[in-house]
């Protein structure tokens, strides 16, 4: 059976009353369920559609946050004027022009993937969702929200409406993907980084790191270290920085890459960003 | 499921499962056998198609997401006059060789000139980063997308 609701409240009651699989763009669901060429995806469960919901479809921007509903997709978030180009980087690069047409913030975030290419970005700007079920709201940090590989905080009555980035300028920011060709390559490894800079030191930095752990990983100790530093001295701390990171980054080998060839590369963003980026 | 549509400007209905892929739906009930299935998971763009005017793999869309929508395959898309300009642009550069993948690649590229009638030689490896073709090493279908644009100056 299959569900395709007027509104957001119709589409809260159904998921109450029944045990749907929510369907947005589709992009991961139809590859994870897809059956022999030429049938039907077989879903698990019943499906509830939401990607037409056009009350979910809007972004609103304001000096304190940039606020994106659940179905929009990347390239409406690519073509919205208001969102600072630094954002966008991470957004351009996901799968291909069709991928990006259909694909959705808030699928790549239910989905929960390690290598989720906007959730490094996402951790590093403290982005909040906001879930809703028929009883009410919750607003939740994206490192809460996200509780291993595939796996959310998302109760089975919810549904998440929107995601909240903080409109927030940095004198610095970093994003790098290694992949194994330019389009459609699921990331080997990912660093989204801020920083502010003020007069040589470092008052704010976060370093998001994908595809190298259970989950996207940010170190706030080693954070905590940097701030308050000059930034001709990073070079001195790297090598302790370096391995506080090498500690927490327990990659896989898989299909796509090697643990070694991951920790590596990772280490590498990360003194690129700590030393080549801000010691200028 | 009812669904109710529109392709290459005629409305149609059709009564399939909800998660039936777009692409079987438009193949096998409606005949439009431009669209081919290579990878079936989104990776070669031979199923591409116009959804309301963005392209979109045909193959990652379940039926019950097209009601409403406008639908744009070659076989609608052949009638129009930036067709006539991008079929001379690829038969000018030696775009077509099997021909698999060229639909695909047309889509993409009104997809594209729609967007940005001027694009650069780069511009156009990013509009059809998502279609592979395993013929032509891909110079001479971007050198067919700039030419057409040439061709069709003002019709995008
Ligand atoms: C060829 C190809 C290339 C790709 N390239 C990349 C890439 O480069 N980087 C990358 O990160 N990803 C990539 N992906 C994966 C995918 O496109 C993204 O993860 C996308 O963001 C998923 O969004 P969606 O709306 O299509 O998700 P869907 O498939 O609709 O949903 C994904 C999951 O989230 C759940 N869900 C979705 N929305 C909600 C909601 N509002 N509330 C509750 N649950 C919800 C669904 O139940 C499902 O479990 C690629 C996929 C393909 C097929
Ligand atoms: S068959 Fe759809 S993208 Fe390859
Ligand atoms: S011409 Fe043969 S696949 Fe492109």
């Amino acid at each position: 059976m299959s569900f395709r609701p007027a509104s957001l409240s119709e589409a809260l009651l159904i998921r109450k009353t029944n045990d749907v699989m929510v369907y947005c763009g589709g992009s991961d669901v139809m590859i994870k369920y897809r059956s022999w060429s030429g049938t039907p995806a077989q879903f698990p469960k019943d499906v509830l559609y939401i990607g037409h919901l056009k009350e979910l479809k809007s972004i609103d921007v304001n000096d304190f946050e940039i606020t994106i509903g659940a179905t929009v997709s990347y390239a409406q978030f690519l073509q919205d004027e208001r969102i600072p180009i630094e954002y966008k980087k991470p957004v351009e690069q996901i799968g291909s022009v069709a991928i990006r047409n259909i694909g959705t913030f808030s699928g790549n975030i239910c989905n929960a993937s390690p290598a989720g290419d906007t959730l490094t970005m996402l951790y590093a700007l403290n982005a909040k969702v906001i879930v809703a079920s028929t009883v009410g709201k919750r607003e939740i940090a994206i490192e809460n929200f996200i509780t291993g590989p595939g796996s959310t905080c998302l109760k089975n009555d919810e549904i998440l409406t929107h995601i909240i980035i903080p409109n927030q300028k940095f004198s610095h920011t970093y994003y790098y993907k290694v992949g194994t060709r330019k389009a459609n390559a699921i990331s080997k490894v990912s660093v989204f980084a801020v920083a502010d800079v003020v007069e040589h030191r470092v008052t704010d930095i976060r370093i998001a790191v994908g595809s190298c752990g259970p989950t996207v990983i940010r170190l706030k100790e080693a954070e905590a270290k940097i701030i308050g530093s000059n930034t001709s001295n990073i070079e001195s701390m790297i090598y302790s920085l370096l391995t506080m990171y090498d500690d927490k980054i327990v990659p896989i080998d898989d299909v796509r890459s090697t643990k070694v060839y991951r920790s590596k590369v990772a280490l590498n963003l990360i003194e690129t960003f700590l030393v080549k980026e801000l010691g200028q | 499921m009812k669904i109710d549509f529109v392709l290459n400007e005629e409305e149609v209905s059709v009564d399939v499962e909800h998660s039936k892929r777009l692409l079987d739906v438009l193949r096998e009930d409606l005949h439009q056998i431009s669209v081919k299935e290579g990878c079936g998971e989104g990776e070669c763009g031979s199923c591409s198609v116009l959804m309301d005017g963005r392209l979109v793999n045909s193959c990652l869309i379940a039926m019950a997401n097209v009601e409403g929508c406008h639908i744009t395959t070659l076989e609608g898309y052949r009638n129009s006059k930036r067709f006539e300009a991008i079929k001379k642009g690829f038969e000018k550069s030696g775009s077509v060789q099997c021909g698999f993948c060229t639909p695909g690649f047309v889509l993409a590229a009104e997809a594209l000139l729609s967007e940005n009638p001027d694009p650069s030689a780069a511009e156009v490896m990013k509009g059809i980063e998502g279609n592979l073709c395993r013929c032509t090493g891909y110079h001479m279908i971007v050198a067919g997308i700039l030419e057409a644009k040439e061709i069709g100056k003002g019709l995008w």
